[in-house]
């Protein structure tokens, strides 16, 4: 059985922001996504509870054409403005043609 | 009227004293914390058996007999944010972006507070209109809007249309809960609520006193923001509410409200929102900094209103309704 490389982008944002942030990579031509809630402390803000509003963890698995260009649009629209971050990894996977 | 008695009897109520546990908590680095799912549902059932109740003792009001109070209450939550706006620039010397999401909180209103005032009023068998719930979710919106088109108009950064943050509002939990709900009371009426008020009566003040005590681990929480404030904000946290709630009872009895219902929109009107506004600021002005406005409207004001502010207002009701 032949694993293929591709990456897996993921992005932590505001719960508020999640539905924007889904409708944008979905345009980008995103098939599938994971989304948890995640809390944790950054340079913004401390997010742990739900009074403040908590993160979202969206995780995708993508080619790496496309994962560029998450990264771009996270840059452009949310990196300036919101607490937000998003990173690359390399992952494998079997029935490519799912990603 | 005995004050000391009045106080004792404030604090000595289950929900007061809820709140100041969790608070407690909070300080000593308590482990006690309440999961997100059980925060969602506490807030779920509370605004939609409020919508409920409400709903169901509008189905016997004419809609001639409330709107007074309807446009009362539209016209303080498109004013208030102005002069809101304008204190904390001319005074507090906040930045656009902050005055407005400041603006936004204190000319929005809080669900809790609301129903920690009925509960009150409840104890004491004061009679207040039955339609205040429909005021709530009236005085939900208009503020928050005006805010940010005022921030707009001064050049600070919106990030979103405002058709797009209209939406957000109306289509927001806390609309959808209320309005819903009223709606649901309305046409079921009395005789269809009977089937379900065993789940929304009995246990209503039950489930606010748990929902308190998680307030209070938040409020506890920032006690430290709160002393970072500094003077002015502290200030502006008290003042407002006090002023607002004047007002409030003031133009209440204008319009002809009942001496308890003056109580209540006094409440509404002193009241600073910590669930529809920051969710609306966050996304609408992100460079607006949130430990000034949630540490205001949740730590100071939202305390403050549950302890001594409904007293207070109480008691201002009844000096101008002469009882």
């Amino acid at each position: 059985m032949k694993l293929e490389p591709r990456k897996l982008v993921t992005i932590i944002i505001l719960d508020s922001l999640e539905k924007d942030v889904i409708d944008d990579i979905k345009a980008l031509g995103v098939k599938g996504y994971t989304i948890s809630t995640a809390q944790g402390e950054g340079l913004n803000h401390t997010r742990d509870n739900q009074w403040e509003g908590v993160n979202r963890k969206i995780e995708t698995i993508v080619r790496e054409e496309t994962a560029q260009k998450i990264i771009e649009l996270m840059s452009k629209k949310y990196f300036e403005k919101y607490g937000a971050i998003a990173f690359l990894s390399d992952v494998y996977v079997l029935r490519k043609e799912k990603f | 009227m005995d004050i000391i008695h009045e106080l004792t009897r404030t604090f000595a109520n289950p929900l007061v004293l809820a709140f100041i546990l969790g608070v407690f908590a909070s300080i000593i680095g308590s482990s006690l914390k309440f999961p997100e799912g059980l925060y969602v549902g506490l807030t779920i059932y509370l605004l939609f058996a409020i919508g409920l109740k409400g709903g169901v003792k509008l189905s016997n009001i004419s809609f001639l007999d409330i709107l007074p109070s309807v446009i009362l209450s539209i016209t303080f939550c498109v004013l208030s944010p102005i002069w809101c706006y304008w204190i904390l620039r001319k005074f507090g010397k906040l930045s656009v972006a902050d005055s407005a999401a400041i603006a936004a909180h204190y000319g929005c209103v809080s669900a809790v507070t609301f129903s920690a005032c009925l509960s009150y009023l409840e104890n004491r068998n004061i009679e207040y209109e039955g339609y205040m719930p429909a005021l709530l979710a009236i005085m939900e919106v208009p503020a928050i809007l005006v805010a940010l088109y005022i921030a707009g108009r001064k050049n600070a950064q919106t990030n979103s249309s405002m058709k797009k943050i209209i939406h957000e509002l109306l289509t927001g939990k806390g609309s959808i809960l209320l309005l819903g709900g009223i709606f649901i009371g309305l046409v079921s009426g009395k005789e269809g609520y009977e089937k379900i008020s065993p789940f929304f009566d009995a246990p209503f003040t039950g489930v606010l006193t748990l929902f308190l005590l998680d307030a209070g681990i938040i409020a506890g929480k920032k006690l430290f923001d709160v002393w970072k404030s500094g003077v002015f904000l502290f200030s502006f946290s008290i003042l407002i509410p006090i002023f607002h709630g004047t007002l409030g009872i003031l133009s209440a009895k204008l319009i002809g409200l009942s001496s308890g219902g003056a109580v209540v929109f006094g409440t509404l009107a002193a009241s600073a929102s910590y669930i529809a506004a920051p969710s609306a600021v966050r996304i609408a002005l992100p460079e607006a900094n949130p430990s000034y406005y949630l540490t205001m409207a949740l730590a100071i004001t939202f305390p403050f209103n549950v302890t001594l502010g409904i007293p207070i207002y109480y008691q201002i009701s009844s000096l101008v309704y002469g009882g």
